[in-house]
């Protein structure tokens, strides 16, 4: 024990205020006391799980309550190149995931990714520098090989895109309409994408399976993902250009040239997927008169809630449970008999009823799925993703589904063995940013430490002021709203820097600057900042 | 209550002799951090002559003096004084008392300094028992604990003594329970007290993990369920105005839950704890709170 010098005890200021002891009780080193230690583990939020992509949610929404965008903008491009595309176009399965959802409402996730995703547009990536000499040949340029390019250049290979239209992009430019998701964004991302450097395009390009087997040769990884490419029409249906058109063609002529002729005021269009809703409206933005026939029910169509209501604000009008089993020419329209149907089967059977409808019609636009290339499929030794190996899915998902082949053609090419990192979730993230894969269930949030808020509500455009224009439907958020409901994120599992355990810990051993720090010389280990941590994010473990 | 926004500056030495999980020494840490290092503590004898170390070590970083037990409000007089006489008004002089040194044997000479309108805070950080010397039943033990002097449980007409009303009838400058388990409530008291002018007194619950046989980690918890289950009401009275009741609960948590979680409550059979429910909700009626 240090002694005491008491000459320097007496300075004028301890005279004039009361005698005191100088030694501290820092001679005590409290933390032989301990049984149980705390230790800091960030884990898994649910929502991350409910993402394809995994991206780390949390994280990302505490840089941007921190006011670090750079930070936020690199979390959120870590796990999802097309951060301002998803935060328009995604459905946001991590919201349907969040732990808040029973409490007082799901946080709007959407709408910060975009915030954020706009942010990043501005903020180029980083160019890599490391270089492989290896090379790898991508065929296709939507997001699933973009997403794949993206992640195979930051890990420094060489990659070649061949793309078959004039542009990259796939769906995001050429299918999903711009009131949806305004073309410049996609295509600004797409040139962030190609600042990472590394990556070599050459559009119209059409690869068949010949060239796949010139690519094998001349690439150490080839990765196809030419997404859906064949339009599926009903059995007796032509489609002739004329009376009779394919949505998806229609669909990229309004995206390139922002109009299209048609011959007819009364357009149905068949089918109940988003591409059905996606060219009735963008018709219906034409001036037109639209209707859309559908085998399911309207719940039940695999449409997004959203576009399903903003449809019918807009004035369409779906018929539902109904399947086209006739079409005649008749003068210059036709007529379309149309029979119930009582249920959709899983392999999209309908089971038919005895009801029969006749209606007229100008012009009929078939938009009821797509198919792969099959021939392709066939080849072996290359890597497929993308809606051409998963079928018509998400954005997001195709994202994912690019992520995870970079990582496997990675593993492949180090001579190493890819492994997801939890196969039940099929959890994959580009980097370790977790101690611990656990997720983080809603009995482990403290509640005490947050108050019921409702989330915030969107701004959408009136349906009267959209119909005329193809000016994006929902408005973009205040920064004041996007931060209120920022901090409605209960950051399950990810330290969000809040001090709780600062504020309860008895011992003062907790400091907090990027994670908890320990001062275990004097922690007691009694527990309690593990106990009131609102998130789950530190755990006692036995002190050996 | 933003935790990013309160003082880093610590008044409390690391290596402090409090037992794991003390809600006394937390609760210590954070009045000083409102009252800063202008402040000297009396203390009569408590957990806290031990917490705060062997001379010449002390966990406080502001000057403290202990006195005998029943003495604290009587010294804190004197010294607000000494400090008057000397022109140093501004000085805080607290009290920092347990149960047994407010409750029992220190009550004739709060009575006293509040009486002659002292200018001094009297904190009582009550752990409900004399946790320090082997957790004897003091008046401030509540109905159906247990402790080593009450094995079967403290009766249930031995009810706890009212020392909010106590010192109310004195009609004090402020007085005010609190518990650091609600962070806002316990800072804008004591900056309430720091402020007024006149005899002040907090009452603090305050977990003592050992003596409420509970875990160390469930310390904070305890003392939130207390208020959440209504048996601890947070109220204050400011001179001239009525008793407030600062923290309603949104749904009051059956009492079982406060009880039956700790170890001083285990033997209670489902009879009593009904009849201790039905005490509290009596107590939560006269403030208007059920």
């Amino acid at each position: 024990m240090e002694s005491v010098d008491y000459q320097n005890v007496i300075s004028d200021k301890d005279i004039r205020r009361f005698p005191i002891s100088i030694t501290t009780t820092e001679v005590n080193l409290t933390g032989s006391w301990r049984f149980y230690k705390p230790v800091f583990k960030e884990k898994i939020s649910p929502c991350s799980v409910g993402c394809p992509a995994n991206t780390n949610i949390p994280k990302y929404i505490h840089y941007l309550l921190k006011n670090d965008m750079d930070k936020a903008a690199e979390i959120l491009r870590r796990e999802n190149p097309f951060p301002a595309t998803c935060g328009r176009v995604c459905p946001h399965f991590c919201q349907s995931k969040c732990n808040r959802k029973d409490y007082d409402g799901a946080v709007e996730i959407k709408q910060i990714e975009r915030f954020v995703g706009d942010y990043a547009l501005k903020v180029p990536p980083k160019k890599v520098k490391v270089l492989s000499n290896k090379k790898v040949a991508i065929v296709g340029g939507g997001p699933a090989g973009l997403s794949c390019a993206y992640f195979l250049a930051l890990s420094g290979y060489r990659v070649d895109v061949f793309e078959k239209e004039r542009f990259l992009g796939g769906l995001l430019v050429y299918g999903i309409p711009d009131y949806r998701l305004p073309k410049e964004i996609p295509i600004k991302e797409i040139e962030n994408i190609l600042e990472v450097g590394n990556i070599n395009v050459n559009v119209g390009v059409n690869v068949n399976r010949e060239k796949i087997e010139e690519l094998k040769k001349e690439y150490n990884a080839v990765f196809v993902a030419l997404g859906l490419s064949i339009d599926k029409v009903p059995g007796d249906v032509v489609v002739d250009n004329k009376r009779v058109f394919s949505g998806y063609e229609l669909l990229k002529e309004i995206k390139v040239n922002g109009n299209v002729y048609l011959d007819g005021d009364s357009i149905s269009v068949l089918g109940g997927g988003n591409v059905a809703f996606d060219i009735a409206r963008s018709i219906r933005r034409l001036g037109k008169d639209v209707n859309i026939i559908c085998m399911e029910t309207l719940e039940t169509s695999p449409a997004f809630e959203d576009e399903k209501k903003e449809a019918i604000e807009e004035g369409i009008k779906v018929i539902d449970s109904r399947f086209l089993q006739d079409l005649e020419f008749r003068g210059d329209g036709l007529h379309l008999q149309l029979r119930g149907v009582d249920k959709v089967l899983d392999n999209y059977e309908p089971v038919l009823n005895d009801y029969i409808e006749g209606i007229d019609t100008d012009i009929l636009i078939v938009a009821i799925g797509r198919k792969r290339e099959e021939s392709i499929l066939g080849t072996e030794g290359v890597f497929f993703g993308g809606d051409f190996y998963n079928g018509a899915k998400t954005v997001i998902e195709a994202i994912a589904s690019g992520k995870k082949v970079a990582f496997e053609i990675v593993a492949k090419l180090e001579g190493k063995e890819f492994k997801l990192m939890n196969d039940d979730d099929q959890f994959f993230r580009s980097t370790d940013d977790f101690d611990e894969y656990k997720v983080i269930p809603f009995e482990r949030i403290n509640l005490n430490y947050f108050s019921e808020q409702e989330p915030i509500k969107l701004s959408k455009l009136a349906a009267n002021e959209r119909v005329n224009n193809f000016n994006e439907v929902v408005q973009k958020p205040s920064l004041e709203k996007i931060l209120r409901e920022a901090k409605r994120c209960f950051s399950c599992g990810v330290c969000n820097e809040c001090k709780t355990c600062w504020f309860f810990c008895p011992d003062m051993c907790i400091d907090v600057h990027e994670g908890v720090n320990f001062d275990y010389s004097f922690c007691k280990g009694c527990g309690v900042c593990s106990e009131e941590c609102p998130r789950g994010v530190i755990e006692m473990v036995e002190d050996k | 209550m933003d935790f990013r926004e309160v003082t880093n500056i610590e008044y409390m030495n690391q290596g402090d002799f409090a037992c794991p999980g003390c809600g006394a020494g937390l609760s210590m840490r954070h009045a000083l951090k409102v009252l800063g290092d202008n402040t000297v503590i009396v203390m009569p004898a408590s957990c806290w002559s031990i917490i705060s170390g062997v001379f010449p070590t002390a966990a406080l970083q502001v000057p403290l003096m202990h006195v005998p037990f029943a003495t604290a409000a009587a010294v804190a007089s004197g010294v607000k004084n000494a400090f008057r006489k000397k022109g140093q008004e501004d000085v805080n002089v607290v009290c920092w008392a347990g149960d047994g040194g407010t409750f029992d044997i220190g009550l004739q000479a709060l009575s006293g300094a509040a009486e002659r309108k002292e200018d001094i805070i009297y904190v009582c950080y009550d752990n409900e028992a004399y946790m320090n010397t082997g957790i004897q039943r003091s008046s401030a033990t509540p109905p159906g604990a247990w402790t080593t002097t009450t094995p079967t449980g403290n009766p249930l007409i031995y009810e706890k003594k009212d020392m909010f009303n106590i010192v109310v009838s004195h009609n004090p400058a402020y007085v005010a329970t609190s518990t650091i388990a609600y962070p806002d409530d316990f800072y804008q008291k004591f900056e309430k007290a720091k402020n007024a002018k006149g005899f002040r007194f907090i009452h603090l619950l305050s977990a003592c993990p050992p003596g409420w046989r509970i875990d160390s980690k469930d310390s904070v918890k305890a003392m939130r369920l207390a208020v959440e289950s209504g048996v601890f009401v947070l109220m204050e009275k400011e001179q001239g105005k009525p008793v407030k009741v600062t923290y309603k609960p949104k749904g009051l948590v059956p009492v079982r839950e406060y009880l039956l979680f700790q170890g001083r409550y285990k033997h209670l059979n489902e009879d009593t704890v009904n009849e201790i429910q039905i005490m509290i909700n009596e107590h939560l009626m006269s403030l208007g709170l059920l």
